[in-house]
């Protein structure tokens, strides 16, 4: 046989198909109908103190002008989009609203009930974890006829809720829906698991901020809706208030660890667990994190912040039933944990008990090695002479389409499932592709590469696209020689960049500002 | 890739050139040897590797060579339990057997029991790769209908490409623009009276591209099984880079106008593993010179991949370079061989699936086979690490220190591996400490293992799983008999 690279190219390559035969067999996988769930939400009076007339002084519409970045060509942005919401007038005259709504914006502008004009807001403050931002708006005697919104400390469910948002007229919308449940999960672009509140409607709705009432007061603000599934998802009111900060410090904590249900009786054994249903195992310690230096791996966790822990991870919260653990690191102002605070355990190490203690700290972001999600944890390029350098990201594999999974280089799918974070005491950079090459005289013969790992530049390990440049202007040698992880040897000829630099900006029309280190 | 198992036939009608007369009596002689071949056969599953699969009826075709031998594709006959043949004119069928078969470029020598079939019996005799443009026919049986079939085609490239058979293996191919259907394949390509190729495999996109398998694919096999059995194609092992980037030639002090390709990967195990260097300069095969993009050319039609020539050598053959090396022109030469790391890719045909179990837990040996039925199966987790591996684990030289990846697969339900679900689809590293580097070395873990855990590692994963391991025997006995094992 004939072995060749080109195994892993699957595009464009024809499909060859062999074969004889009566019976053709297709083995295809049905996609099962996405079963529709039909829910009844009976017609409701959510009975409220306030008139909706007077909601619409709480509640402007905003619209976002936003760019998103392009990760093939990252000194571009792709074109400008617009999306609008709902925001919310919260005391000191700020706006609040769902943070994914304004990531990459270009221009934001709100529009009150009383008014038709647009008016320009910037957003003052940003939290991806609790999925929520601050807009201000600098016109004078904008806040004038609004009224802020108070929000509810306390939430129960099920129960039915109201939710309004301002229509492009100006004028109120409301619709009805029920409150399910709260779980914990991550937020669009976040990376600690937050509370969540479940809502169902047979309205449409849109997810875009619409604020669930009560007895007028705000209960969550919606940021996902399907309407297929008749569901949606709202940020609570007491995350909200975090974020506004009545417990204090505004900063989200994270456990720093992951864990595994201890589900059969022979783990149970191995690890000496005595108690029925209690305890779970540490699987996965972050560094630089809360985790680090307190928990070890194979440690069994009993009680968490004084709260016992069963097999799965649960505990009884006295208002929310049973919760994940991570509720109590994450957001345990109520039980008097936050960042900075001694969160007390119970665990098993080794088969003996003891009692350990670990300092909340905020999620470890240094330890990231291929960003995703949190908008804030931009990666970086190099580009010079053609070749264009990038570090892995989220962004980056996400420029597949919505199949990514299924079409990118199955190496660096698999980094991006196991190598996401640095391990502890090791030091990892980020992860650097040599994405593609802008085909010029000068890299003649490079053209086909892209997509492959970079493993070494003149013999040195690199963790960021900066050490490669770095290489490229304080080398010494002429040929600048970077190896490839199938290989391959990119030479780049220190003598002739300029050249082919300015050949390829002009060519291609590249920004000046395009061209370098970003 | 999925493979469809579709049929392709090509039929070559003969009108062309005015020689019509002749063509007559040549058809006469072509079709006293195609022959049609009935298949009835069972595959295994990779999946469920205890069971067995539905029987399968499918049809093809052949044709005789001499000394009795009927050649077809490997295709054909897979995973037969039970063949039977006719020719022009017969009515009676006619069991044969299988004498060899050639996965790896989808050739098979089969032979009827009885010599009643081979009466009044024609043979074809091979002739050479044909020109370009030039026509020739494709003789067959392709389904709707039990008559002998010809359509006609020009030779509209000849290239190296993926033999879909074994979903591997690249060798040279002859593309035809000829419209082939489902029971063609293993019919013969006429030429001038010989045969030029073999039907085998269709273009699924554009209209009216067959291949067939050339000559010289055909004389390799035949030479191969002279001592009479199946060694397979040999590889050379390496990867290689173009010549064109001219910093690149600089920077490696190779002179200007010398032709060649760089070595960039040596794959463990091949023929070159320990001959070539990573950072050679190949500028000859066999006396041949290697262009900048690594073809050689062969015939007055078409360059090809520098591989090719390695492509034609049966093991044992010598392979000789002229290598420039550290600024020297070097000769480096050594013995072609066979390359059995890369079976594990290959469709498996013929053969079942050996697996091992522990507590329902069933793990196998990683193949392509496996992967099909995992996709099949709609998994997610652990998936990346099982598709990596798959992908990589002969290119980034994971096979220099184990045999294969043996994975947990699949799992039979049971209190013993309830906690067990995390892990599906993870390669094993270790059970006890004790390092798995191939299904055998599980199977002998778990018969001596003497501890009252069997602590199993998967590979990035830093907690193992754990089974009670006299529990676990105890549950396989009522899984075996619970899910029909066996």
């Amino acid at each position: 046989m004939v072995w060749s690279r080109t195994l892993h190219i699957r595009i464009l390559s024809a499909i060859l198909v062999f074969g004889f035969g009566l019976s053709t067999v297709h083995a295809k996988a049905k996609t099962p109908k996405k079963a529709r769930e039909a829910k009844t939400v009976s017609s409701v009076s959510a009975s409220s103190s306030k008139t909706e007339e007077e909601f619409k002084k709480s509640i402007v519409q905003v619209k976002i002008s936003y760019q998103e970045p392009d990760y093939f060509n990252p000194w571009k942005k792709k074109n400008p989009k617009v999306r609008r919401g709902v925001g919310v007038v919260v005391p000191g005259n700020k706006i609040i609203l769902p943070a994914h709504l304004v990531t990459y914006s270009t221009l934001i502008e709100v529009k009150k009930h009383s008014s038709y004009a647009e008016t320009k807001a910037t957003i003052s403050r940003i939290d991806y974890e609790t999925n929520l931002a601050l807009l201000q708006v600098n016109e004078e005697g904008f806040y004038k006829d609004l009224t802020p919104l108070e929000f509810h400390s306390n939430i129960t469910y099920p129960k039915q809720v109201s939710i309004y948002q301002l229509d492009n007229s100006g004028s109120i919308q409301s619709a009805v829906g029920a409150l399910v449940s709260m779980d914990l999960d991550q937020y669009p672009q976040g990376l600690v698991e937050l509370p969540i509140l479940d809502i169902n409607s047979t309205e449409t709705l849109n997810g875009n901020g619409e604020v669930v009432l009560e007895d007028g007061k705000a209960t969550g603000i919606l940021f996902d809706f399907s309407g297929d599934k008749n569901s949606g998802r709202a940020i609570p009111s007491f995350l909200i208030q975090k974020f506004l900060g009545k417990f204090g410090t505004t900063e989200i904590s994270y456990k720093g660890f992951r864990y595994r249900p201890i589900t059969d009786q022979a783990t149970k054994e191995y690890y000496g667990i005595k108690e029925k249903d209690q305890g779970i195992l540490v699987a996965e310690i972050l560094p630089n994190s809360s985790a680090e230096g307190a928990l070890k791996i194979g440690d069994v966790i009993l009680e968490f912040g004084g709260k016992k822990i069963d097999s799965k991870g649960y505990f009884d919260h006295p208002k929310y039933g049973k919760q994940v653990l991570s509720y109590i690191a994450h957001i345990g102002d109520e039980f008097g944990f936050q960042t900075g605070k001694q969160v007390p355990l119970k665990i098993l190490r080794g088969g003996n008990p003891m009692e350990i203690s670990l300092t909340l700290k905020p999620f470890p972001y240094s330890s990231v090695r291929i960003p995703h999600r949190n908008p804030s944890l931009k990666s970086d390029y190099y580009f010079d002479g053609g070749f264009l350098f990038v570090e892995l990201s989220e962004g980056y594999l996400l420029e597949w389409g919505k199949d990514w999974r299924s079409k990118v280089d199955r190496k660096l799918l698999y980094s991006f499932d196991y190598d996401k974070f640095g391990s502890p005491g090791k030091q990892e950079g980020k992860i650097i592709l040599l994405s593609q090459v802008i085909p010029d005289e000068s890299n003649n013969g490079y053209h086909e590469v892209s997509g492959r790992i970079v493993a070494k530049v003149n013999g040195k390990q690199i963790q960021s696209v900066k050490d490669i440049s770095n290489e490229v202007k304080g080398s010494k040698s002429r040929y600048i020689v970077i190896l490839l992880d199938d290989g391959t040897e990119i030479v780049m000829d220190k003598n002739i960049l300029s050249e082919a630099n300015a050949r390829i900006q002009k060519e291609y029309r590249i920004p000046a500002s395009g061209m370098g280190e970003h | 890739m999925r493979i469809l198992k579709s049929g392709l036939l090509i039929f070559v009608i003969l009108v062309s050139f005015g020689i019509g007369s002749e063509e007559k009596t040549d058809f006469d002689h072509v079709r006293k040897a195609v022959v049609q071949i009935k298949v009835y056969s069972q595959a295994f599953s990779a999946y469920t590797p205890w069971a067995t699969e539905g029987v399968r009826a499918s049809s093809g075709t052949g044709f005789l060579i001499g000394n009795k031998r009927i050649l077809t594709n490997a295709h054909v006959i897979s995973n037969a339990k039970y063949i039977q043949v006719q020719r022009y004119n017969q009515t009676e069928w006619y069991r044969v057997k299988i004498l060899h078969v050639a996965h790896d470029c989808d050739l098979a020598i089969l032979e009827a029991e009885d010599p009643e079939f081979y009466k009044e019996s024609t043979e074809l005799s091979l002739g050479q790769i044909p020109e370009l443009n030039s026509p020739l026919i494709v003789v067959g049986y392709p389904i709707g209908g039990n008559k002998v079939s010809v359509t006609r085609g020009i030779v509209s490239r000849k290239e190296q490409s993926k033999y879909e058979h074994s979903s591997v293996d690249s060798h040279l191919v002859l593309q035809v623009d000829a419209a082939i259907n489902p029971g063609n394949s293993g019919g013969p390509a006429i030429q001038d009276n010989q045969v030029v190729g073999v039907a085998f495999q269709v273009a699924t996109k554009g209209e009216n591209i067959g291949y067939l398998i050339p000559t010289k694919v055909i004389r390799h096999f035949l030479k191969d099984i002279e001592d009479g059995k199946y060694d397979g194609y040999v590889e050379l092992g390496i990867g290689t880079f173009n010549s064109f980037n001219t910093a690149l030639r600089k920077a490696k002090g190779i002179p200007d106008g010398l032709e060649g390709v760089f070595v960039n990967r040596i794959l463990p195990h091949g023929s070159a593993d320990g001959y070539l260097k990573e950072g050679d300069y190949l500028t000859q095969i066999d006396g041949l010179t290697i262009g900048r993009n690594g073809t050689t050319t062969l015939d007055k039609d078409a360059r090809v991949d520098f591989t090719e020539t390695v492509d034609d050598k049966n093991s044992g053959e010598l392979i000789r370079f002229k290598v420039f090396r550290d600024g020297k022109f070097v000769d480096v030469e050594f013995k072609a061989r066979r390359m059995p790391d890369f079976d594990f890719m290959r469709n498996r045909y013929d053969t079942p699936f050996d697996y091992a179990m522990i507590g329902g837990l069933l793990f196998q040996e990683m193949s392509r086979d496996l992967l099909g039925a995992w996709s099949r199966g709609g998994n997610t987790s652990g998936g990346s690490q099982f598709l990596f591996r798959y992908d990589y684990f002969i290119e980034d030289g994971m096979n220099r220190a184990k045999k294969a990846d043996v994975v947990l697969y699949r799992k039979l339900a049971h209190p013993v591996n309830s906690s067990a679900d995390y892990f599906l689809n993870l390669v094993l590293e270790s059970v006890n400490g004790e390092p798995v580097n191939s299904l055998a070395d599980l199977k002998k873990v778990i018969s001596e293992s003497k501890s009252r855990f069997l602590k199993l590692k998967f590979l990035d994963i830093e907690l193992p799983l754990i089974l009670d391991r006299e529990e676990s025997k105890k549950a396989d006995s009522q899984i075996r008999s619970t899910y029909g094992l066996e």
